[in-house]
């Protein structure tokens, strides 16, 4: 049985970006979204806030995406939390090296509001579906 | 939420993006100013961090002109921190003047 997709942690240090985000996720995708400006703020919220879902910017100031994702990984009670990364670099080389890293997908920045959720929906999909 | 309601939220948000636009364009002029007179990689660098922020913002606003005129302004900044300690700046700052026109565009 595929498990619901309820709550999303968010992690965003561009605030401008962080806002259209909410909108999109909270309000239209109707998702209980917790938001982060940083990896270490994120490393802070994630136990208590218990996310199904991991929205990661790569480049942040300090700990970037990727550290984050490491962070998460070594963290028994975060191990297993899927992330996706959202990034405006996305080559198919980057997008495969996020994924080699333990990305579940990657959303492409800037995104369209109107459709972030259902990108997001689709990706949990795909990444539960039953053999 | 009703569709009147949401396409309200996303015309103020779109408004105030543009708002603030020019203040962030003047932001990056003043950079850009400083590396004229003398390269600065830490300077650039905090250039290339507000580009790629504007780049990936712009559009999810409206505004894909300033997406992709800050990308492209983003790597000619990466270019330039790539070229040593004295790097070429004509690609940067004419990349940067697409920039001004892309922000002056989305406030008519």
């Amino acid at each position: 049985m595929r498990p619901n997709l309820t709550k999303i942690l968010y992690v965003e240090d561009e605030p401008d970006i962080q806002t259209i985000a909410e909108l999109a996720l909270v309000t239209l995708g109707g998702f209980q979204l917790k938001s982060c400006a940083s990896g270490a703020e994120a490393l802070d919220a994630v136990v208590g806030f218990a996310p199904d879902l991991i929205l990661l910017d790569v480049m942040m100031p300090g700990m970037d995406g990727i550290a984050t994702l490491g962070a998460l990984r070594a963290n028994p009670a975060t191990a297993d939390i899927p992330v996706v990364f959202m990034t405006a670099r996305s080559q198919p080389a980057e997008i495969a090296r996020y994924r080699s890293l333990g990305a579940l997908d990657v959303i492409t920045k800037p995104f369209d509001p109107l459709v972030l959720a259902d990108q997001v929906r689709a990706i949990w999909q795909r990444a539960h579906v039953e053999p | 939420m009703s569709s009147p309601d949401l396409e309200r939220q996303l015309v103020a948000l779109r408004e105030g993006y543009a708002e603030r636009l020019p203040a962030r364009a003047e932001m990056l002029a003043e950079i850009a100013a400083v590396l004229a007179q003398r390269w600065d990689a830490t300077a650039a660098l905090e250039l290339k961090r507000h580009l790629h922020n504007l780049a990936g913002s712009g559009a999810s606003y409206g505004f894909p002109d300033v997406s992709h005129a800050a990308r492209a302004a983003e790597d000619a900044c990466s270019a330039a921190l790539a070229g040593g300690p004295s790097p070429p700046l004509v690609p940067l700052m004419s990349a940067l003047e697409g920039l001004a026109v892309a922000v002056a565009k989305a406030q008519s």
